[in-house]
């Protein structure tokens, strides 16, 4: 089920610059990025200190040019080398949570940091012991630090580092994520 | 400066964040020695194993991966499972059930009907000791089989056993005393042999002075999870195989099995006699067919021997 809502959701994202478009087109054009109402749809991918690869969807609303509404959807595979006896997945983990602008030294770039509640479904795989596969959700909050790039009003690449703590039954863990997204801006 | 200053900070702070991944493997490598016994209707069966220890407790790993026991006797409609553990030097047992074993519905997960505690006390000079399994488990079949149509007739079962094991004193009588708990679990396959038919030995040996007597003996003709307790003998008749849809045995309505029948010649059917003398009558080829049933009524195959009588 999780599975097919990610291809589903993937599916939704190749459509995404159409849609985004004619957005644009629709509604009014503003040249500011940061301002109130200005909403923020992107892909990103990444890897942590050991996962194989993290994808996944970013959205962000800004309330005011320092405060922003972010939600990030993503999807992570993890195998702990060198053994690589125990493989993981964060199948979905779902991140809600807010984005703060520290420093805008010039219109093209910012510096922000953000934190956000994570909920998500681990499954962890143990090839020792017959792939006995353990699978629960989890909870947890994560921290992250990034900047932004704007070379065009519409279009911002962030580059981001993330710290999260997140709380299962099959195992309570810290992961850092390195992610680089690029994001389409636009105003409704 | 400012800037340069918040750039190098973000750098140490990737720096820092990169060395914060706790995930780790959740079993160790810290492999002991172990030693399970299986116990399948009675029949038990001591196995090799490993245990491993993990951030919840201790696994264990059984090898080889499948294990072989007969049912034997048992009634088709229960299995009854036991894995006694060996944990920490003692042994404790640790029960399991498959509800319900049909040779003709036999896929599908099954989920255990029991599960429950089982809790020791052994007292000490300082308190009682205690130790408790909680078991919640599953049993899958995974191969459907018919046990009745061959020799190696069999049903793989696979599942594992999970329970929290609890160990120690009891705190009203020695505040200072330790608790742990430990999970558990175990995982196997078993393999449950049904009831095999029995194996048919046909000898023919000569009677002295009369080249057309023969001493036709089946008492070699083994079972090995039974005895044999009856014979068939057809001389110089023949052996037809039949479908399961065959129309010639009108009068019975429900679902014939498919198999073979012999008929014609000098047929014997169903003695407990085990050697039988035969005077033949004419030189010449002669054929004999035979079977033998064991106690739990299965049949073996027919099978045909040739003599020649000079």
């Amino acid at each position: 089920m999780i599975r097919k809502l990610f291809i589903y959701l993937c599916f939704q994202l190749t459509l995404f610059p159409i849609w985004a478009e004619e957005m644009i087109n629709q509604h009014q054009m503003v040249s500011l990025s940061h301002v109130k109402g200005c909403q923020s749809v992107g892909i990103r991918g990444g890897k942590g200190t050991k996962s194989v690869y993290d994808v996944g969807l970013t959205y962000a609303y800004c309330f005011n040019s320092k405060i922003s509404l972010l939600f990030e959807l993503d999807h992570e595979r993890w195998i702990c080398r060198p053994k690589e006896k125990t493989e993981m997945s964060n199948v979905v983990l779902l991140s809600a949570g807010v984005e703060h602008n520290i420093l805008n030294p010039t219109k093209w770039f910012y510096w922000q940091w953000g934190l956000g509640a994570v909920v998500g479904y681990d499954k962890w795989i143990t090839k020792r012991l017959d792939h006995l596969v353990d699978k629960d959700f989890c909870y947890g909050a994560q921290v992250g630090t990034g900047v932004e790039f704007v070379p065009w009003t519409r279009v911002s690449f962030l580059l981001k580092a993330q710290q999260y703590a997140l709380f299962s039954k099959v195992e309570n863990y810290l992961k850092p994520n390195f992610s680089a997204a690029v994001r389409i801006n636009f105003h409704k | 400066m400012k800037i340069f200053r918040t750039i190098m900070g973000t750098v140490c702070c990737l720096l820092a964040l990169a060395s914060c991944d706790t995930r780790d493997e959740l079993y160790t490598e810290d492999i002991r020695n172990g030693q399970c016994i299986i116990e399948i209707n009675g029949h038990r069966d001591t196995v090799p194993g490993y245990y491993s220890k993990g951030k919840d407790g201790v696994v264990y790993d059984l090898y080889p991966r499948t294990l072989s026991a007969l049912m034997g006797y048992c009634e088709y409609d229960t299995v009854d499972v036991k894995l006694y553990a060996l944990v920490l030097g003692k042994e404790y047992r640790l029960d399991f059930y498959s509800p319900f074993y049909n040779p003709d519905d036999v896929t599908g997960n099954i989920d255990l009907k029991r599960g429950y505690d089982i809790v020791e006390y052994t007292d000490t000079p300082r308190g009682y000791q205690f130790h408790t399994f909680r078991l919640y488990t599953k049993i899958k079949i995974s191969e459907q089989v018919s046990v009745f149509q061959s020799d190696t007739s069999s049903v793989l079962l696979g599942g594992y056993l999970e329970g929290l094991y609890h160990y120690g004193l009891n705190r009203d009588m020695d505040p200072e005393g330790q608790n742990d708990d430990e999970y558990f679990r175990a995982y196997i396959n078993f393999r449950l042999w049904g009831p095999c038919p029995p194996t048919s030995v046909l000898d023919v040996v000569d009677v002295e002075g009369n080249p057309y007597e023969k001493r036709i003996s089946m008492s070699r003709s083994h079972d090995k999870d039974g005895k044999v307790v009856k014979y068939e003998y057809c001389i110089d008749g023949n052996v037809r195989t039949y479908g399961p849809r065959d129309n010639r045995f009108d009068f019975f309505d429900g679902p014939w099995q498919a198999g073979q029948s012999a008929y014609g010649g000098d047929y014997i059917t169903a003695t407990e006699i085990s050697e039988i003398s035969y005077e033949f009558q004419t030189k010449g080829t002669h054929k004999i067919y035979y079977r033998c049933m064991d106690d739990m009524f299965i049949w073996s195959t027919w099978k045909c021997e040739t003599i020649i009588i000079q």
